[in-house]
């Protein structure tokens, strides 16, 4: 061998290095998103792998990664929730500690919003303003400007505050405690922004929705205390569906669902499109139970463990959500009126929301 | 009853061993070299397996540097690191995580015992006279955990040192700043080896936020190390054939651990890692056998703390991890001849974690019996080796490892070929941290076939080629996963995964006059791939595990002399798949990284020398994650200043 033989086969394998890089995939073409189902994915914690899936009953197709397919970067860590304000859509982020404003039709970024701790929900209040509950301890809830993209005012409320619901000038706040306990439901005058009421409800109050008298339904949880251990269960509540009139500000109906010694939390409420019926799970599945019923339906309609259900108010279909791990792809799982599956489509990474855009 | 008859087997085969050398006391002396003797059991029975060594110029580029760095680019292995300088950082061979590959240190085991793998970061490059991996370490050679491989480090004595004293300060970019002082004293009889290094960076890299809209360039914040170690070693020789060698080893790091890409708040959490480890080996080496006894500690204390935003007193999370370990081990070697060796032995170890998590103190002891059968005739040198576990919750099956390596007279290639039995306890963690862990967990237990070929070459007399090429395919049942399990995480046992593997590795030396130009390049395909899993995980089969590059390889080009040295390294790791369901969305792109290295020395008088270090490494300013949404440092310097005194 030669000393330019040599070097050249050292110059060779050395410039390999260089030129073996492998190639990135291109990305899927865009599309419209008007009508439909809006599925909110969180990914794994600290992974910044959370996405938007949308599922058009029309074409009975679900589309996946909207945001980062539309934005080209992921929305964040903890995709937690979503929601409306006129034509904007904000998905509230929660590991990245913001919110984005998106066009919920393209789902192209329209802004980001920034400066809070522990953001959970978003509710809309006209006029291109909103509030997001904030905050793991000590809660607050923000006031957002989404035209000038600013946070303008903070309202002190419970600890851990989650999901809002409105009626009339008034958002009920479902203070679950965080990472600590609470049990009430703080009311803000959206005219003030001034809390009016703090109302005691059952442990750890999670999600809150409006039903068709304008009567707001509360989830609490329940609250279940390990030993030391995490063996062994020391105290465990009563889940609890509570009723508060959208007049008068009380309590007018408290429900205890599921059993004691089930130890099961319930996570989800949703109510269906003409505001008369209420879907939530229990350990042995979802159950469907009409706003005037006052105590929970004998079975479930669906045995399955979803983490959202939603009723499609175009075809009356129920859709659910449901966890494979946080490392693999969710499933949405399409049911008619009945409770029949008709179809089931891979989605996201930890789906945890469905919303309904028409 | 398999058991029994397993244990009656290897009792069948180890005692006869002890009772030979005994009796063999009295019989002539063989010539048998003193490298054979004192050869540590891991590398003495695994010569038929692919053995990847930093030599001294390796150790040269990376003397300030951490191991994991150096094993980067000496080696393919992937080292999994969440952030810059400091960030803890794991080592995956041939397709493994980094708690399947186990790191000894003078032939005790660093791992973690809660966590299951060692923290490459922590351990500093110029405290060790040998770094070696041992590829797909066997069973029943390195015990527990050796799926990927087994670091070897070892520190060894220089008889002929009187005294030497190297002090270092090195000063780089990120306001990073590290000294050490580094003495070997001693004469013919004892050696001590001091070696104490500290230290500090702000970490403050900048680096493309893609995770934010408009990918802007931000400053990494609270992210600075701080490192303390002290490293002591002491050879002695108590008569000519009784040795005894014993290692003190503290060190304590304290990291902040900075918010990950796309956050909006900079991180508030901080983790402390301090470490104990010591160890007593005592060697007597009589006509014809050697017999070994040797015992270590190891005490590890680590706690993880997030501040409130809004109060600097107040922890959000506070957990603190405390975690001891006892081993033991005797081991007696028979040269029978010079063709036939045996050997035998005995370990106990005593492990005990008091962890918040696991709601006061754990213990377990794991002890084993283990032999072997070297046998070495005209340049075929065979092995057989035994292990049987004992637990006290998990029965764990003989294991059996076989291996030849074929050298033909006069040739320049030689043949190696093994099959080894491998296994790996459930940590401490993976058994008992609440929520998640698992006492039901089942080991992972699982076999590797290797064989390879290696040639070295005297071209002409200036050109010196050397190169190796090999294959192996190993299959583990149960392995081990920890997977989001809703609000937590907890392992899980895949029912068995594949890997198919080869390794290329070539070195060449060229002399230019009173120069040296040298090629170490080393490459690695590993395809790791679920084969079969329970139930609920369906849909698995065929996918990668997460974080396992495909593609992986490093390598150095160099020139150098006498007085210096300047030299280039390279680091290729391929795509990683991030997720179980292999979304290639979440697919970590490739990198390639080279550095730049430049080193000079001066001889000030006789006994004293100055050299003059650059490192550039990042040379082109490769923006890239090893670990997703976590950022690595772009570009950087560090020069170092060392001072040698030697007599």
């Amino acid at each position: 061998m030669t000393k330019k033989t040599y070097l050249s086969l050292v110059l060779l394998s050395f410039t390999l290095v260089f030129i073996s890089c492998e190639k990135d995939d291109a990305g899927p073409s865009l599309g419209g998103y008007a009508g439909g189902i809006i599925i909110t994915n969180e990914g794994a914690f600290g992974n910044s792998n959370s996405s938007i899936s949308h599922y058009s009953p029309d074409s009975n197709k679900v589309t996946n990664n909207l945001f980062e397919m539309v934005n080209g970067r992921n929305p964040g860590d903890v995709l937690h929730s979503f929601g409306f304000e006129g034509d904007m859509g904000v998905i509230v982020v929660n590991n990245s500690q913001k919110i984005e404003v998106v066009d919920p039709e393209t789902f192209e970024s329209a802004g980001t919003i920034t400066g809070f701790s522990y953001p959970r929900y978003f509710k809309g209040l006209g006029n291109g303003t909103g509030y997001v509950s904030n905050g793991s301890l000590a809660g607050e809830i923000y006031l957002v400007d989404l035209n000038i993209m600013e946070v303008t005012d903070t309202i002190g409320v419970g600890m851990g505050p989650e999901q809002m619901a409105r009626s009339g000038n008034y958002v009920f706040v479902a203070n679950s405690g965080g990472w600590d306990f609470d049990n009430t439901v703080s009311v803000i005058n959206i005219n003030t922004h001034e809390v009016e009421k703090s109302i005691e409800v059952g442990d750890i109050p999670v999600q809150a929705v409006t039903d068709a008298n304008g009567d707001i339904w509360v989830l609490c949880r329940g609250k279940v205390v390990y030993d030391d251990t995490w063996t062994t269960i020391v105290e465990e509540t009563d889940s609890r569906l509570v009723r508060i009139d959208g007049t008068t500000h009380e309590v007018v109906t408290d429900i205890v669902i599921g059993e004691t010694g089930d130890y099961f939390n319930p996570s989800y409420l949703s109510v269906c499109p003409d505001g008369l019926e209420l879907y939530f799970g229990e350990s042995d599945g979802l159950y469907v139970m009409g706003i005037d019923e006052n105590q929970q339906p004998a079975s479930p309609l669906i045995e399955k463990d979803f983490t959202a259900v939603i009723t499609d108010p175009g075809t009356g279909y129920i859709m659910g959500v449901t966890l494979t791990d946080y490392s693999s792809a969710g499933k949405l799982h399409i049911y008619s009126a009945n409770g029949t599956e008709t179809g089931s489509f891979n989605v996201g990474i930890g789906p945890n929301g469905l919303y309904s855009f028409y | 009853m398999k058991i029994h008859i397993a244990s009656l087997a290897l009792a069948f085969f180890v005692f006869p061993v002890i009772s030979a050398g005994m009796a063999g006391d009295t019989l002539s002396l063989y010539h048998i070299d003193e490298v054979t003797v004192v050869q540590p059991r891991v590398r003495f029975f695994q010569e038929d397996r692919k053995v990847t060594e930093a030599d001294s110029l390796a150790l040269s580029l990376f003397y300030d540097d951490d191991l994991g760095n150096l094993l980067r680019y000496i080696s393919p292995a992937y080292i999994n690191v969440r952030g810059g300088n400091g960030s803890a950082s794991g080592l995956t061979l041939r397709g493994t995580n980094s708690y399947q590959t186990t790191v000894k240190w003078n032939g005790f085991t660093l791992n973690s015992l809660t966590l299951g793998s060692a923290d490459l970061s922590i351990i500093p490059v110029e405290s060790m006279e040998s770094v070696a991996v041992v590829h797909g370490s066997s069973g029943t050679v390195s015990g527990s955990g050796s799926f990927g491989g087994s670091v070897e480090l070892r520190n060894k004595p220089d008889w002929d040192n009187s005294l030497s004293i190297n002090a270092t300060s090195g000063y780089g970019s990120f306001s990073s700043k590290r000294a050490s002082v580094s003495a070997r004293a001693g004469n013919k009889k004892i050696q001590y080896h001091l070696n104490f290094f500290r230290v500090n960076a702000l970490n403050d890299f900048s680096y493309t936020d893609v995770m934010k809209p408009g990918n802007p360039e931000e400053t990494i914040v609270h992210n600075s190390l701080e490192n303390t170690g002290i490293i002591q070693n002491l050879f002695v020789r108590l008569s000519h054939n009784q040795n005894i060698e014993a290692g003190l080893w503290y060190q304590s790091k304290t990291k902040e651990i900075p918010a990950i890409m796309g956050s909006y708040t900079t991180g508030n959490a901080v983790q402390r890692d301090s470490v104990i480890r010591g160890y007593v080996n005592w060697s007597l080496l009589m006509e014809r056998s050697r017999l070994t006894l040797s015992s270590s500690v190891m005490d590890e204390y680590m706690f993880y703390r997030v501040k409130q935003p809004d109060d600097e007193t107040e922890y959000s999370v506070n957990s603190s991890i405390r975690g001891r370990k006892f081993m033991n081990e005797f081991d007696y070697r028979l040269y029978l001849s010079n063709m036939i060796t045996l050997d035998a032995g005995a370990s106990y170890n005593n492990m005990e974690a008091d962890v918040e998590s696991y709601n006061g103190t754990v213990s377990e002891y794991q002890s084993a019996l283990f032999s072997g059968l070297r046998l070495n005739y005209k340049g075929i040198v065979s092995n057989i080796t035994l292990r049987k576990e004992f637990h006290p919750e998990i029965s764990i099956p003989l294991l059996f490892s076989a291996g030849v390596r074929y050298a033909p007279q006069g040739k320049e290639y030689v043949f190696r070929m093994s099959y080894s039995d491998q296994f790996r306890l459930p940590t401490f963690n993976d058994k008992y941290w609440r929520p998640g862990g698992n006492p039901s967990l089942l080991p992972e237990s699982g076999q590797t076939i290797d064989g390879g070929m290696e040639f070295s070459r005297t071209v002409t007399d200036d050109l010196h080629l050397k190169g190796e090429a090999g294959l192996y395919h190993s299959r583990i049942r149960n392995m081990i996963q920890w997977v989001p399990a809703g609000s937590y995480w907890a392992p899980r046992n895949s029912k068995e995964v594949h890997i198919n593997g080869a390794e290329l590795s070539l070195s060449s030396t060229y002399s230019i006059r009173d120069y040296r130009l040298r090629f170490d390049g080393s490459y690695s395909y590993s395809m790791p791939s679920i084969r079969d899993t329970y139930e609920e995980e369906t849909g698995l089969e065929g996918n990668m595990p997460e974080y396992v590059p495909a593609h992986s390889g490093s390598g150095r080009l160099s020139l150098l002399n006498d007085k210096g040295h300047a030299a280039v390294s390279f680091n290729y790791t391929g795509s990683r798949y991030t997720t179980r369901d292999n979304n290639p969305l979440y697919k970590m792109p490739p990198f390639a990284l080279i550095n730049l290295h430049l080193g000079y020395s001066i001889e000030l008088q006789q006994d004293l020398e100055t050299s003059l270090q650059f490192r550039i490494m990042n040379l082109f300013d490769r923006k890239y994650q090893v670990v997703r949404a976590y950022p690595m440092p772009g570009r950087s310097l560090q020069a170092s200043l060392i001072v040698r005194f030697s007599r």
